[in-house]
């Protein structure tokens, strides 16, 4: 299989997790398959491309930007990359509808922030950051479970 | 903010005006490092005032259910309101900042199927349930403060809210009907924010119905900080509120009156207006 087509299914596993994760109920089945099922798979492959081609790639390194411009170069490590952002933006995303809930997050503001999570990674993280900080306005008894 | 816990209605609007905050920082920031310009100003004008606007109106609902008493702030309307108008704002805020990172018009752009969509059905529904929202929350105040607001928080809070809701559906849907502005607030020409006034944009050179926007839709703040302060000063709480509603209408019209008749709300040199 070529990293085109490895690209296309890893991008429809995200794409399904991050609507379930987004739209559906928050049942232990659904935060498991997403956890242990496309997150931990998506880091399984990433650590095969990793350690299948990561170091083939002349000039490549993580000191100058173009020595990671060079990595990007090679499709197979592209595609370690990408899969390095969506393992890592849906864990985010994980994390943020796990302490949304726990502060009693309506799922109707939870979701432009995690939509935001699944389309631009740290922006996402940041409009939750904001939500974060602002329950330091709340009463101290209310906090405790932030 | 007092002492009573948050409702998850009151979180969500809590969430959601910091969401406002933290918009309004990134888009301030996102101005120092692009240069692409819209409307004759940097295209992170608009979403800096969306978030900064829509955060204060928020955080002024927010605050008005918290006077609220314990029965009315736990009941559906209230936490539909609350829940309705953070929704509202969270969609208008992050898609109006999405369409100026693409370098694109939020508002009166039908180019395609999606921004017409996003414009009509999805910002038009935000729009209007902002504005229910807000009369529902006056409508609340009115009838449920809790005990210990005072007469003239009650009514500034309560009236402000009603009426600064009416005049904004007013102003704002003749804006967004384009009848006498076409696609933008301006009435005449140039049809441009270059060279509009510091902060706000509005022109100095030709009709804008932000201005009475700005008045109707701030009307809600003029009179609940009358209404307080004349429970802290002692004045005559339905003097206070009547005379700062009677007063902030007034320049609502007069503003709306002013935009239509092509007429800046402060021209760009009065001096050289004046010479042929």
């Amino acid at each position: 299989m070529g990293p085109e087509q490895m690209f296309q299914i890893c991008n429809t596993f995200a794409l399904a997790a991050w609507v379930a994760l987004i739209a559906a109920p928050r049942w232990a089945v659904v935060t498991g398959t997403i956890h242990w099922g496309v997150i931990t798979g998506l880091s399984v492959l990433y650590a095969v491309l990793i350690a299948a081609f990561f170091f083939r790639v002349e000039g490549g390194g993580f000191f100058t930007l173009a020595a990671v411009q060079t990595l990007f170069t090679d499709p197979h490590v592209a595609l370690a990359g990408w899969v390095h952002y969506l393992a890592f933006d849906l864990f985010v995303g994980l994390w943020i509808s796990g302490r949304a809930d726990a502060m009693g997050l309506n799922r109707l503001v939870q979701a432009p922030i995690l939509i935001a999570t699944f389309m631009f990674g740290p922006f996402g993280f940041l409009l939750f950051q904001a939500v974060r900080a602002a329950s330091a306005l709340m009463p101290r008894s209310q906090r405790a479970l932030i | 903010m007092n002492d009573r816990p948050f409702s998850r209605s009151e979180t969500a609007a809590l969430a959601t005006i910091a969401i406002c905050v933290v918009m309004l920082a990134v888009t301030s920031l996102s101005m120092a490092v692009d240069d692409r310009i819209l409307r004759g100003v940097t295209v992170w004008s608009k979403p800096a005032k969306f978030a900064l606007s829509f955060g204060v109106h928020l955080a002024t609902l927010l605050i008005f259910v918290r006077l609220l008493g314990e029965l009315a702030r736990s009941s559906w309307a209230a936490a539909i309101a609350l829940v309705s108008a953070s929704v509202a704002k969270l969609i208008e805020v992050l898609y109006v900042a999405l369409q100026s990172a693409r370098g694109r018009e939020s508002h009166f752009n039908t180019d395609t199927g999606f921004e017409s969509f996003m414009y009509y059905q999805v910002m038009g529904g935000a729009a209007l349930a902002m504005v229910a929202a807000t009369g529902v929350v006056g409508v609340l105040v009115l009838r449920q403060a809790s005990a210990n607001v005072g007469a003239g928080l009650r009514l500034g809070a309560g009236w402000g809210a009603i009426i600064s809701a009416v005049a904004t559906l007013v102003v704002a849907g003749v804006l967004a009907s384009g009848v006498l502005s076409g696609a933008g607030p301006w009435i005449g020409e140039p049809r441009t924010d270059a060279g509009g006034l510091p902060l706000v944009g509005w022109s100095r050179q030709t009709g804008d119905l932000r201005v009475p926007h700005f008045v109707a839709t701030h009307l809600i703040q003029a009179m609940a900080v009358a209404g307080f302060l004349a429970d802290r000063l002692r004045l005559r709480p339905r003097l206070a509120v009547g005379t700062v509603a009677v007063a902030g209408l007034a320049l609502a019209i007069a503003t709306f009156v002013q935009a239509v008749s092509g007429l800046p709300l402060i021209p760009a040199s009065s001096l050289a207006a004046a010479i042929p």
